[in-house]
């Protein structure tokens, strides 16, 4: 997709400012996506050197997750359940941080995401998000 | 129960506070909370406008802030520490502007009624609940630096 195409996917997401957790879409398709967040669209809400916290990269995978839904169904959805949630690196994250997302289970109105979260390539923290269409 | 000091056993302060009481029974390590969303609050400009619902992913933050505070309150500091895990956390019901929340949860080692003992990793099964009906259910594993 063009870069004006996937910025309108963003800008097309039910979350807004100050809860958009989404900056960049590196790729997407009906099945996966790679996406970056690097907080320069919340700067009142974060400094380059902020530490991030679990609930932004909670929010980042069900947000990066849920343009999948947005490209494909064009649907509002609400997170119906995380799973088998892991921080790997135990250190301190900071932005910019990115993600690989994929569809594991498309059962409507139920679908699954395996996603895991990097900083530099390496990975610091992954798991499963479950969205619900309404 | 003993009703905790959160200025001294949470680092998390206003506008990222997401417990307002914790009451923690040292016998049984059981752990009570609450936690009210002003209509007022920041995020539900973007989450979702015209329709706020409190984010499912800041109902984590307060089960994991109410076992935090029992946590730092058995060590006697506020530590650092990560939510490590979640097993599962599963949401039943949208929480809107105006709903208080009750967390109810229980830490599954009960090491934490043996401070001298405290491991690095604590695991706490959790309820929350507004009125009596259950809203969301999680599993989380807390790390601290101890």
């Amino acid at each position: 997709m063009k870069d004006s195409q996937c910025q309108l996917l963003i800008d097309g997401l039910s979350q807004q400012a100050p809860f958009r957790y989404v900056d960049r879409i590196i790729s997407i398709s009906d099945e996966s996506v790679e996406a970056e967040l690097t907080a320069s669209i919340l700067p009142d809400r974060f400094v380059a050197t902020a530490v991030v916290d679990t609930y932004v990269m909670l929010e980042f995978a069900a947000q990066a997750s849920g343009l999948i839904l947005s490209k494909k169904k064009n649907q509002r959805g609400l997170v119906s359940s995380f799973n088998n949630i892991e921080r790997v690196l135990f250190n301190e994250i900071h932005f910019p941080i990115s993600i690989r997302s994929s569809l594991i289970s498309a059962r409507a109105p139920f679908y699954i995401f395996r996603f895991g979260i990097y900083v530099n390539n390496t990975l610091v923290f992954k798991g499963e998000v479950s969205i619900f269409l309404s | 129960m003993k009703v905790l000091d959160l200025n001294l056993y949470l680092k998390q302060s206003q506008p990222f506070r997401f417990v307002d009481e914790v009451l923690y029974c040292e016998n049984t390590g059981a752990i009570k909370a609450k936690r009210f969303f002003d209509p007022a609050e920041d995020f539900f400009k973007g989450h979702f406008p015209g329709e706020p619902i409190v984010p499912g992913v800041l109902i984590v933050e307060c089960m994991a802030q109410a076992c935090r505070a029992s946590l730092n309150y058995s060590v006697g500091r506020a530590t650092t520490g990560f939510l490590a895990t979640i097993e599962r956390v599963k949401f039943i019901r949208p929480v809107r502007p105006n709903d208080e929340l009750f967390i109810e949860a229980k830490p599954i080692d009960m090491s934490l009624a043996e401070p001298a003992k405290l491991p690095r990793y604590c695991q706490f099964r959790c309820v929350v609940k507004i009125a009596n009906e259950s809203i969301a259910k999680a599993t989380l594993i807390l790390y601290q630096d101890v």
